[in-house]
Order: structure tokens, then sequence, then C-alpha cells
């Protein structure tokens, strides 16, 4: 409600950064442009989850593998098109994502972190073993969105990268409008005192059901293009790392604004890569900057921004 | 299906060796997690550290024995130097945030790991007592795996004992039980829930030292065993030994014996006993008794 | 109006309630008074589903409510405030009222306008706001009220159900003697189409507003009557008001 404004601001001014790099950078850069914005959609989705209703998972990366495989599988074993397998997958994780949270909403905070870490590895481990789907060697071939009617070739590295960038306004303008809504202020309200929203009428676990539901449905959108760009997946996708970066993604980017998310998303693929030329232990830099962020910034990097934009308003104005 | 005793024996061993392992790991979890709802995610890492812990004094001192008794000392100092400088400064802060700097101790930990040690496996020879095998049912099973059973049973006992009987074990099953009331009527909750989170940290550090003449050292160890002591803990219900004790044999014997008659459904079957558990009855099958005060 | 009739609730060993019943008739304002410890609180919590009851039958607007679950009962229109302040954090004033109106008025399940269109939601919370008291301080967070504000709060996000039966949990707790005053003046100036069932220890408030009032004590109901018969009581003046 009262941070509308701010992250219109924020959404805006991130847009317009992502254009400008889109558009004066090379090849590796539109590999990594891709990169953060498929990861900002995961980050947002997982946002939804942590940051409005409360709900901390470790085991998203579940339904971003399933958009993934479903997307590949249909391609590669069926031989559909890109759209409908597209269509397909994001339903498919959307559905499971139904099932899990029909019990997994029902449970408290610590309680639901280590059964969505469980269940993450528990659908890891399935197609992990699953010789259907290629068990640990995965799936190859993946055919992207055929856009050669408006002659655009997604092969084309700057044409993916603008089309990810795209799928990421929207999947934001989708979210946002999602968090503004009654929906939306109910997600928070349930977060804020979950006890009063009961006590004042609210179906506290359908309201959680969907938010899981919607945010699973957003990570297999980013699984979908995750396959299509590399055209190869892996169960790799869906190890606990996966999620637990997400997660890192969400709350050094600040969880609760969409925006700083997307941003956080962008913050750790370059730090990634450019402590990765430095030093091969990233993680340990990655997990030493996560417990910084937690224990003195636990809002993030948005929140502390806005407050400092607060402070200099007042020493300037 | 083979119903033949023999298989079915060897089997039932090596269901409660896992068990024995389990019920190391997830008992200090588990009461930890009663007594304060915090659960400390870099656990598995405890016992992968443990296990190096144990390589390094085994290369120095050659001996197993003592292995198995600096290990757990050495990780139940890293847990308390990390309580006193990190995690109770969190506490008070709220518990998620204590959770989430947990879950960033899981990087830190592999890395260090894989910083000291390398990234490949490396193993322990199990002590001479217990390297060679005994014949059950017809059937050799290496004595190790007995050995391993043992030293479940013998830490069952200890621990019973000192719940019912110390004042710490007082003091804890007071705490699990209700905590307000237990810090209003004066008892040092904070420091119990120290103790017990050094003992849980000296567990899990055993726990990798026993694994490992069984299971191979290596880094991302601590990710397999953490998610099935989490469905322990899940499944036995937070904040008991009893609870530890149920979860750990069901979960052994699930494992064990779905690996070895479905082992396409193995992995599946261990979720849906977790997802069943939690649909039926939300607190475990041992839940913890929030009393509620008129 | 609601109904309470045999109910039993134990913790284990500790019997809670002990066969209680009672009637509350539309309009009626209800006092229940009592030690601590005499389950007035588990009595509520018995009312609005929080805890299920052992045995016996709870009917509100001659529905059957025993097994219906909170959110079911507020929709029925039970409402409650609580003993220890439950607003919504990090928000205010307006927000929370807002928020509590959303949440009454069954629009959750809208998630693509945008909650600011619904005007009548603002409209709603101001004039809420204006009948607790809090007209003046719409914007103000609620860690930043002062505490007798926050129990103001408190009874108004409840009044954003529009309930039919209000259920208030010791709405005094704690407050300075003017801050009582003015809770005291927000209850007697509430509707008399609501029914209200208030748990209190301030006898001056208790005898203020009661039309009847119902004695607690171990569980089981002492005493019931005007107040003027719970005046005469010797019992019920011997162990109870002695402590006011």
């Amino acid at each position: 409600m009262s941070g509308a404004r701010g992250r219109s601001a924020g959404a805006a001014l991130l847009a317009v950064i992502a254009f400008a790099a889109w558009l004066s950078v090379g090849y590796f850069g539109y590999e990594l442009i891709t990169e953060i914005a498929i990861l900002a959609i995961f980050a947002m989705s997982l946002d939804l989850l942590v940051g409005f209703a409360g709900m901390v998972s470790l085991g998203h990366a579940a339904f971003y593998g399933i958009g993934a495989y479903a997307i590949a599988a249909c391609t590669t074993m069926l031989g559909w098109s890109a759209f409908p397998a597209m269509a397909l997958a994001v339903a498919a994780s959307a559905a499971v994502a139904g099932i899990v949270g029909a019990f997994a909403v029902r449970l408290g905070g610590v309680f639901f972190i280590m059964v969505t870490l469980a269940i993450g590895e528990a659908v890891h481990a399935y197609l992990f073993n699953a010789r259907a789907f290629g068990g640990d060697d995965g799936l190859a071939g993946v055919s992207q969105l055929d856009l050669g009617a408006i002659g655009i070739d997604l092969a084309d590295p700057r044409a993916f990268a603008a089309f990810a960038l795209i799928a990421t306004g929207l999947s934001y303008a989708i979210l946002e409008t999602v968090v503004r809504s009654p929906f939306g202020c109910l997600l928070v309200a349930i977060h804020q005192n979950e006890r009063r929203a009961r006590a004042l009428g609210c179906r506290v676990e359908r309201v959680k059901l969907g938010a899981f539901t919607l945010a699973g449905a957003f990570a297999g959108l980013a699984g979908t293009l995750t396959a299509q760009h590399t055209r190869f997946i892996s169960p790799e996708l869906l190890a606990w790392t996966v999620s637990g970066e997400a997660l890192i993604v969400v709350i050094v980017g600040g969880m609760g604004s969409l925006v700083g998310p997307a941003a956080g998303a962008a913050v750790i693929v370059l730090a990634k890569y450019w402590v990765s030329g430095a030093t091969e232990f990233w993680m340990l830099c990655m997990g030493l900057a996560f417990i910084a962020v937690v224990v003195l910034a636990p809002n993030g990097l948005y929140a502390s921004l806005a407050a400092l934009r607060r402070r200099l308003r007042r020493v300037v104005c | 299906m083979l119903l033949d005793p023999t298989f079915l024996a060897i089997q039932a061993l090596n269901a409660l060796q896992l068990g024995s392992l389990l019920f190391l790991l997830s008992v200090g979890l588990s009461v930890v997690f009663g007594l304060m709802n915090f659960i400390n995610l870099a656990h598995g890492t405890f016992y992968m550290v443990g296990a190096y812990l144990g390589l390094v004094a085994v290369r120095e001192t050659g001996s197993f024995w003592l292995a198995l008794a600096l290990a757990p000392l050495g990780v139940a100092l890293v847990g308390a130097a990390l309580h006193v400088v990190l995690l109770r400064y969190m506490q008070r802060a709220s518990p998620m945030r204590q959770v989430l700097v947990t879950f960033g101790l899981i990087y830190v930990g592999l890395d260090l790991v894989r910083m000291l040690w390398g990234n490949y496996s490396h193993g322990i020879e199990p002590p001479v007592a217990f390297a060679g095998s005994v014949r059950i049912l017809g059937e050799t099973y290496p004595a190790y795996r007995l050995l391993v059973i043992g030293i479940g049973v013998i830490v069952l006992v200890a621990l019973a004992l000192v719940l019912e009987r110390t004042r710490l074990g007082a003091v804890v099953r007071a705490g699990v039980d209700d905590r307000e009331t237990a810090s209003a009527i004066g008892l040092n909750i904070d420091l119990a829930f120290f103790g017990v989170f050094c003992l849980g940290c000296a567990l899990a550090g055993l726990a990798g030292v026993v694994a490992a003449p069984v299971l191979s050292i290596h880094p991302g160890m601590d990710m397999s065993i953490l998610v099935l002591t989490l469905i322990v803990v899940v499944v036995g219900g937070p904040g008991s030994l009893r609870g530890a004790v149920l979860g750990s044999l069901l979960v052994g014997f699930v494992e064990t014996f779905g690996q070895v008659l479905a082992p396409a459904y193995a992995s599946m079957l261990l979720y849906a006993l977790m997802a069943l558990v939690l649909i039926l009855r939300p607190g475990g099958l041992v839940p913890v008794r929030r009393v509620v005060r008129a | 109006m609601l109904c309470a009739d045999g109910l039993q609730k134990r913790f284990g060993a500790l019997v809670v309630t002990r066969n209680v019943s009672f009637a509350l008739e539309p309009g009626e304002r209800r006092a229940l008074i009592g030690p601590n410890g005499a389950g007035k609180t588990t009595l509520f919590d018995l009312l609005t589903g929080e805890q299920r009851v052992d045995a016996g039958r709870i009917d509100f607007n001659s529905r059957d409510i025993t097994a219906d679950t909170p959110d079911a009962r507020a929709r029925a229109g039970l409402g409650r405030s609580f003993q220890r302040n439950s607003l919504f954090a990090g928000m205010s004033v307006a927000e929370n009222l807002v928020t509590a109106a959303a949440l009454a008025s069954g629009i959750g399940k809208v998630f693509w306008k945008p909650l600011v269109r619904y005007t009548r939601l603002r409209a709603k919370a101001e004039e809420i706001a204006n009948a607790v008291g809090l007209g003046d301080a719409m914007d103000v967070g609620v860690e930043a009220l002062p505490y007798g504000f926050q129990r103001q709060l408190e009874v108004g996000l409840a009044l954003a159900l529009d309930p039919v039966a209000l259920l208030l949990d010791e709405p005094t707790a704690g407050m300075s003697p003017e801050e009582t005053v003015a809770m005291k003046a927000l209850i007697a100036g509430l509707p008399r189409s609501l029914t209200v069932l208030v748990i209190e220890h301030d006898m001056d408030v208790v005898f203020d507003i009661a039309d009847h009032i119902t004695v607690l004590d171990a569980g089981s109901i002492l005493f019931e009557g005007t107040p003027e018969e719970v005046r005469g009581s010797a019992e019920v003046r011997a162990r109870y008001l002695g402590e006011a």
C-alpha cells in the first residue's frame, strides 16, 4: 500500500538501466542480461511468497525446474512447438504448486521451510533418477518460440535478451497489480497478523494457497525461458542451491518490494561472475555477504536505499 | 520380493544402522526446535565438519576411538563459538533471521571444507576391533555397522538419563512444554538452549565420524543427510526424545527397504510418508504439547 | 443470539471450562468477571473457535457453530478484540482499518483491481476511526500510538467486521484512568443493535455498562444476575469485589 509509488519509480529506473545496457553491450553482455532477467522473474515470484505473504520457501526451484522440464519434454519428446509447450509448462508448475501447497500452507514458519526444502529435494531426486526425462544427462534440443512472423529470430542472443527483458517487465507488471489488489492486501495482513486476519473472516489457507500457486506459475515461466535460452536442461536446475540463491537475491535485494529482488538479481549475477573470476570460492563470499545482510540490513538493499533517500531529502530540503 | 528371513534380518540391521545415524543427527535438532522454535539449517554442515575433523584426528593420532572423542568436541566448540558470536545476537531479533543466518553458514561451511581438504572424497578405516564381519543367519555382515547401532543405543540411553535425572534435563523438558511459564518462574531457558545446542552440534559431529567408514567424506555430504534429518524431525515431531527415535526408525526403515524393494520409487516414498504424516498429524507423530494458560 | 450449552474444555489434566452454559439476548450488554485463572479468555477462545470444545454446543444467531472455524464464525458476525493487542504491525491506523474492512468485505478474491479504487473502504475506515476516537490519528503508525489508543484501535478492528455480536477481552487492561474513561464511553456508545460480551476486571466499567453480569470461577459459573444482584450477593462480594 504505502510503498507502491516508490516501487513504480524503482521499476521505471530499472527499466531505463536495462534498456541502456541492452543497447550498449556485446555478446557476453547479452548472455548476462538474459540470465539476470530470468533470475529476476524467479526472484520476484519468490518475493511474492517471502516478502508479501511471509512464507519462506527453500524449495522454489522445484517449480522452476518443472517449468523447464515440461517445455523441454513437450518440444523434444512430443514434438510440440514452443508456444503451447510454454503454456502447458506454466500450467504444470502451477498445478504442482497447487498440490504441494494444499498441505504445505497449513504449516507454520519453520516447519514450512523444512518441508519446502524437502519437497525441492524430492523433485530434484526424482528427475535425477528418471531415465524417461534423461536422468542426470538431462534433455537437449529445446525449441525456442518462433517469432518469425514478426521478423525476430530468438537464436540471436540480442533478440533473446530483449525477449527476456520484456518477459521480466510483463511479469513485474502482473505481480505489481496483484500486490496492489485486495488479494495482495490480504497477503500482507496474513503476514503481519494471521490471527487477527482469521478473526476478521479471512480464509487464510485459501489465500496462502493462491499465493503459492501464483508464485509457482511465475517460477515455471522463468524455467521455460531458461530452457529456451540454453536449449538444454538438467536436474541441476532444481538443486537446493538454486532455491537458496533465489532466497538470497530476495533478501539482499529487499523482500516485499518486487523491485528490490529484480535489482538484487542483477547484483548477484554480476557479483558471481566478478568473484568467480578472482577465486573459486564464491560460495564463501556469497554466504558471508548474505549473513552480513541478514544481520546488518535485514530489509535488504531496497529498504536501505529508501532510508538513505529519505535521509538525503531531509538534509537537502 | 524376497521374504527370506536372512534378507529381512540383514536389511533390518541396515535400517537400524541408518536409523541410529539419523537419531544422532535429529535429536539435537529436534530438541532445539522444540525449545526455541529454531532450526539450524547448517546442522548438516556440522555433521560434515565432524567427519573431516575425524579424518584429521585419525591421520594425526592413528586412533579411531580418539577421533570419536575429539571430533564431537571440536564441533561443539565451533557451535559454541558461532552461538556466542552470531546466533545469540539474532535470537533477540527474530527467529526467522536466525534461521536465515544458519542458511548462509551452509555456503560458508561448504567452501571452507573445500578450501582445506579439496573436492575429492576421503575415507576412514573402521577401528581394528570392528574391521571384520560377523555371521548373521548365514550371511556375513560388517561388524562396524553393528557398532553404529550400538553407539546410537548408548547415546539414547545416556540422553534419556540426562533428560529424566538431571537439572538440565528438567529445565529442557519444562521449556519445551511451556517456555513462557518456565522463564517466568526463573528457569534459565537461554542457558539450557545453549547447552542443548552445543550438545546437538557435538552429536552431529559424532554422527559424522561414525558415518565416515560407511559413507565417504566429501563436500556435499551435508545436504543429502540434512534433508533426511529434516524429514525425521517433521515426521517424528519436534521437541522430544521419543519423537526423534520414532522418526529415525521410521525413516530408516522406509528408506532402506524402499531402496532395496522398489528403487525407482524409493525417493518418492519417503516424501509421501512425510506428506501423509503432515496431513493426518501436522504436529508430527509425537507432537509438542503447548499448554495454554486459562 | 449467542448461547452456550454445557461447554467443557481441558488441557491435559487441567479442566479449564466446566459445564458452562449461558444465553445472550440480542442487544444485551453482558460482563464476564472472575479472578485470574477462572477461564474467561479460554471461554472466549471456545466461543470464537480458536479452541475446540471437548463437549457442549454453541449457537449463534440460531445456528449451531460448534464445528465452525474461527474465520467462519467471524464471517457469521462474531467479532472479537484480544486481551493483548493484535494489530497489523508496520501500518498506520488508516491502513489497519482499511485492511480490516477489506478482509471483512470479502473482496479478497479480487487480484486485478487496485485496492485504492475501493473508496468505500476508506470511508468506512474513517467512520470507525471516529467512532473509536482515533479520527485525528489516521496516519500514525500503530507502533507510535500510545497504549490507550492501541487498545481503542483493537476494538476498532473488531468493529470493521460489522459484527452482530462483539466479544471484548479486557478492553481497559493496562489503561490509565483517563484512557479508561474514553474506553468506557466508547463501549457505552456502541449501537444497541450490537450484542456485547465484555471480560473486565475494572468494576467501575462493569457496573457502568453491563445489563447483566456472569461471574466465572475455576471454570464454572458461580453467579449470574443484574449488577444490583451481584453487588447484593455476599459471596461474590467477599470473593471478588474486594479485589477491585
